[in-house]
């Protein structure tokens, strides 16, 4: 620890494990690239869907800072993942995505490759040395496929993803994430370390003073947080009831307008959360007055499991939590976002460039479609120019809303270590554990 | 709300009293109509965002942090008001 910091000449830079922690880690240029150097090329991460890639030579970039990779579909459907830089001068490759028909070109000489990085031509060969076809094939990363998930690494020998993704596909399979599909995407740049934005997400400790609407509805008390050696989750919490911070004795509430505020808080001010089939269902569930002896959870939860029968769904495996609430995980180190069963409001977030206090913020939303039912069409990326200037719903707008000034507040100078909540950040702290195990420890 | 608290209640707030999260939201029953509106420009859009607006559109909400009524006869309902004594 004590060489790295030597090394790198950033005085601030420290483990987690201490009880507080210096700034250093949101603020500095020297953190961020030790990050592309130690974390980035070292990790198991999502580059995108993989109803992204629907036919040979179909790509998808892949970009983290100055590491770049595509992501390729070959002629027999397999995907492969390689290094976005000719092996001749370096120019990029791929942007954004796309299709390679038949096979992949360099603009700059017109090399060419096979969809499997094979190369298949160069101009005036004669006059270059001996080449060895395994120095002029395209460099091969890897790629692996979970929960209707790309990951990649950038690495060619990595550890299994299953390995990497340790119990969180036990944990997440019953929601048969393999089975959504993209029903919004947006992105924009944001005034805050990706770190802020990650940490912002990971814990329901926020929600009083953040979300105090949500709390006429949502016992934030109740969560629970589970972190494990790379990954964390919380949840809880999703029988509709008040937060005992509201003071409200449960026998006063009335359970049709409690079901009623939940309902049009994540209709409204969580637009996404609910796919296009879900709303109808819900709007009938709010106009339907509750049978007496009847709670707001028990109706909610009925009906429901009725409406996923309806549509073809099973949901005969997820217990009464994962169909009211759901959970919060992390896949480390950058998707994030609260899961229930039908779909995922998920949140990717990758550092910018150079600039340690700004960030790529993507909002996904998904929803569970039944194995029969035509996919729907792929969304296209909705980008947002101005973060701040869009109506991504209420309970966004106020994540949002703090990310400037979280980001200045620890850019202050001298500003004293940060601290965590013992309980409702543990996975705030194991995040920034496992930062450490790469970034200054020795992973990889 | 301070009222309130002064005669040895607890007025359900997580801000304290700076219309930021909109718990205090009470419905009005009965006062004079210069006290049906909201008072100022931060608690309309705190009202904006208090779930009750939706569920009961067609009554009437203030905020209790924001609400100064003056010698007024005002009649308000609001759950999870509790005496400081009985919280102890």
């Amino acid at each position: 620890m004590t060489v790295l910091r030597e090394q790198s000449g950033v005085g601030k830079l420290q483990c987690v494990g201490s009880d507080t922690i210096p700034r250093g880690r949101f603020t500095s240029r020297e953190f961020l690239q030790l990050e592309y150097e130690r974390l980035w090329p070292q990790v198991w991460q999502i580059a995108c869907r993989v109803e992204e890639l629907t036919e040979p030579g179909s790509f998808v970039e892949y970009s983290v800072g100055p590491l770049s990779l595509m992501v390729v579909q070959g002629e027999s459907g397999r995907l492969r993942a390689f290094l976005n830089t000719c092996p001749h001068r370096g120019t990029r490759l791929a942007d954004g995505c796309g299709r390679f028909h038949g096979e992949i070109r360099c603009r700059f000489h017109g090399w060419r490759w096979d969809l499997d990085g094979t190369n298949t031509f160069i101009l005036d060969q004669h006059e270059f040395p001996p080449l060895d076809p395994e120095d002029v094939g395209l460099r091969e990363a890897s790629v692996d496929i979970w929960g209707g998930f790309v990951f990649v690494h950038f690495g060619k020998n990595p550890q299994p993803l299953l390995d990497f993704l340790g119990p969180m596909p036990a944990l997440l399979d019953p929601y048969h994430p393999e089975r959504m599909r993209l029903t919004g995407r947006k992105a924009t740049i944001v005034p805050a370390n990706w770190k802020v934005v990650v940490d912002a997400f990971n814990e329901g400790y926020h929600i009083a003073a953040t979300h105090p609407e949500l709390l006429r509805w949502k016992d934030d008390t109740a969560l629970a947080y589970k972190v494990f050696d790379t990954h964390t989750l919380y949840g809880g919490g999703g029988e509709p009831r008040p937060s005992p911070r509201l003071g409200i004795d449960p026998e006063e509430i009335d359970q049709n307008d409690l079901l009623a505020m939940k309902i049009h808080d994540l209709v409204e001010n969580l637009p996404g959360y609910f796919g296009p089939d879900d709303l109808a269902a819900l709007d009938e569930i709010i106009s339907t007055p509750l049978p007496a002896g009847v709670s707001a959870g028990q109706f909610y939860l009925a009906r429901r499991r009725q409406g996923a029968i309806d549509r073809g769904l099973d949901w005969s495996h997820l217990d009464d939590e994962q169909v009211m609430g759901g959970d919060d995980p992390l896949l480390f180190p950058n998707l994030l976002g609260p899961m229930v069963a039908g779909g995922w409001f998920a949140y990717r977030c990758r550092p910018n460039g150079d600039d340690p206090s700004t960030s790529i913020f993507e909002l996904w939303t998904l929803q569970e479609f039944p194995e029969c039912a035509t996919p729907p069409e792929l969304p296209a990326i909705e980008w947002i120019p101005e973060c701040r200037d869009h109506d991504w719903g209420l309970v966004v707008n106020q994540d949002l809303a703090n990310f400037a000034a979280i980001q200045r507040g620890l850019m202050v100078p001298e500003g004293p270590g940060l601290r965590w909540n013992l309980r409702q950040e543990m996975g705030v702290r194991r995040f920034h554990e496992v930062i450490d195990r790469y970034v200054l420890g020795e992973a990889g | 709300m301070k009222a309130v608290t002064r005669s040895g209640y607890r007025w359900p707030s997580v801000c304290g009293g700076l219309a930021e999260c909109g718990i205090c939201v009470m419905e009005i029953l009965e006062a004079p109509p210069r006290l049906l509106t909201p008072g100022s420009d931060l608690e309309a859009e705190r009202l904006q965002t208090v779930p009750e607006r939706r569920v009961h559109p067609e009554a009437v909400f203030r905020l209790a942090c924001q609400f100064q009524p003056g010698p007024a006869h005002v009649v308000v309902r609001k759950r999870g008001v509790r005496q400081l004594e009985a919280l102890a």
